[in-house]
């Protein structure tokens, strides 16, 4: 089967190239296309890569994902899942009318050759299996469903264009960058977040040093974000997925939404004054008492214990 | 101005239970509602008509029971409502937006189509991208803000890393986010008024469209999030950050 897989984001690509590898046979050809230089993409089963240096609009991306999956009489086209990419999938998939999968966590072929593919659904409460019954089938990847490995050394044929000449439907005119945390969230090993139980934007500085001491950053369920615009991103079903060791969520009320965002985590806590918030029952450790005075104290205590 | 808001009638999540044996998720008896991000995009062409004048049609493709999201659009004040019933059974994407597409050419011209980034049950955020490649207009996606100057309708896309601000000639398709705006509740007059309006209502094996599916849902099975539910609660509050701290340390989450 041939594949064209498509990132800007070279890491992005090496794990869709190494996830392909693992869950689909061996007559497998990857045809990759990117922004950047790969490091040996040949070791992580890439066969051809397409390194497109000016690609500028998400038209010219649609473009050449289109000719190369053209040209390769690729059966399925997968995309790393974000939210300009998830546009393109969508339109390449309408004018194939093909099966567009979104968000495909994992992937394997049926006895007849046909795609089968799961993905979260309902709020990340449940797995839906598909199996695709479309001559070319259309996918979006998040990050980090596996690891990437360098272990297929394929000879990789490396080819070097230009953007494809299109016509933009939309025009962009200004862009504004959002500050956002130093660390990725999804990175992070340790989260301390903060909901509406917090009363003023200044007491947030609570958190801050809470996620300090212990080596963490901080992030906000999606009312302090979206409606009161204290912080920039949030966690959550719309805004970031993340997989801490540690959460901590502070004055939280636990909506299913957040609650389908830190599925990943290892440790949960919740620290909230309503015993029935759903955060306190979906939690490792549920704390029954009012943040403002039970954080200051956690300060302290951890402050006296990690200088002993 | 000619408005059309594409809407789903999609499982309320938050009521969703599992089978605890099986783990099936019990659909049947989970209630639908007005999918959230429909009800924005709803909203926001009702403050576009009562800015620019004109007309919103709300659609929704889906069984008897979508009707019941048509009488509360119109409630909440759309001029008029079609209903696509589907009466052939489970359709993906595809054929959502064929149907739709549809629709949209036979009642049209309309200059803004606005829907929803994506179902709060499925999350594929496909439906609106493909309705605007199948009627071949500008497609803007996670606006969190909409304006229309003249011919051109202005937005600001909400993207991971930054807000684009982004134009396009009308006719456009709009996604938009729940940012852009708070809905209206529906006055009681209006619902009342909404329960005698007929709504339109065409079959959707009847369209001339392609109504063949190209996946097929084969299962769905429910995640079981196992957390350990240990409550400290009732300490005093020296009491509880020393239980919270040595259960932490005992997991290995923080150094001692």
């Amino acid at each position: 089967m041939h594949v064209t897989i498509f990132s800007e984001n070279p890491e992005a690509l090496i794990e869709i190239s190494t996830k392909l590898r693992e869950t689909l046979p061996s007559n497998l050809k990857i045809y990759g296309i990117t922004k950047v230089e790969v490091r040996s993409p040949g070791d992580y089963g890439i066969d051809k890569l397409h390194i497109i240096k000016d690609l500028r609009n998400i038209y010219e991306a649609e473009a050449i994902i289109e000719k190369v999956a053209k040209e390769s009489y690729s059966k399925l086209i997968i995309l790393e899942s974000n939210k300009n990419n998830r546009e393109i999938a969508a339109r390449i998939a309408a004018k194939l009318n093909a099966g567009y999968i979104a968000d495909c966590i994992d992937l394997k072929l049926d006895a007849d050759g046909s795609i089968i593919a799961s993905r979260m659904i309902y709020a990340s409460k449940a797995i839906e299996t598909i199996k695709s019954i479309s001559d070319v089938t259309v996918m979006t990847m998040p990050r980090r469903i596996t690891e990437p490995k360098a272990q297929w050394k394929v000879g990789c044929e490396i080819v070097y264009e230009d953007p494809p000449k299109v016509e933009a439907k939309t025009t962009i005119i200004d862009v504004k960058r959002k500050e956002l945390s130093a660390i990725p969230l999804e990175a992070a090993e340790v989260i301390v977040s903060v909901g509406r139980g917090f009363k003023r934007k200044e007491d947030c500085k609570m958190a801050e040093e809470l996620a300090k001491i212990l080596g963490g950053v901080t992030a906000c369920s999606r009312p302090i974000a979206a409606d009161l615009k204290w912080f920039n991103e949030w966690i959550g079903l719309s805004g970031h997925k993340v997989s801490p060791k540690l959460y901590i969520a502070i004055g939280i009320s636990g909506a299913i939404q957040h609650l389908a965002g830190i599925q990943g985590a290892k440790i949960v806590v919740a620290i909230n004054k309503d015993a029935e918030a759903p955060m306190i029952k979906s939690a490792d450790y549920g704390v029954v008492a009012d943040l403002y005075e039970f954080i200051p104290k956690l300060i302290e205590k951890l402050k006296s214990t990690s200088t002993k | 101005m000619e408005i059309a808001v594409c809407i789903k009638q999609a499982l309320d999540v938050s009521q969703l239970k599992m089978d605890p044996k099986t783990l099936e998720p019990l659909i049947h008896v989970t209630p639908m509602k007005m999918s959230d991000i429909d009800r924005n995009a709803l909203e926001e062409a009702l403050r576009i008509r009562e800015k620019h004048g004109g007309k919103v049609t709300a659609i929704s493709v889906g069984g008897d029971k979508a009707k019941e999201v048509l009488r509360e659009a119109i409630a909440m004040g759309a001029d008029d409502a079609i209903h696509i019933l589907n009466d052939i059974g489970e359709v993906d994407e595809h054929v959502i937006s064929e149907a739709l597409a549809e629709i949209l050419k036979m009642k049209g011209p309309f200059q803004i189509i606005l829907c929803g980034e994506m179902s709060i049950d499925k999350y594929t955020a496909q439906v609106g991208v493909r309705v605007a490649e199948k009627l071949g207009i500008p497609c803007i996606t996670y606006a969190r803000s909409i304006s229309i100057e003249g011919e051109e309708v202005i937005a600001e896309r909400d993207l991971e890393d930054r807000i684009e601000m982004v134009k396009a000639k009308m006719p456009t398709l709009i996604t938009v986010t729940r940012e852009i705006n708070t809905p209206r509740l529906p006055q009681l007059i209006a619902i009342l008024r909404a329960a005698k309006k007929p709504i339109e209502t065409l079959n959707l094996s009847q369209l001339k469209v392609d109504l063949k599916s190209k996946l097929k849902t084969l299962s769905v099975k429910g995640i079981e999030v196992k957390r350990k539910g240990v409550l400290i609660k009732d300490l005093p509050v020296d009491k509880a950050v020393d239980e919270l701290l040595n259960n932490l340390i005992r997991e290995g989450v923080i150094k001692r």
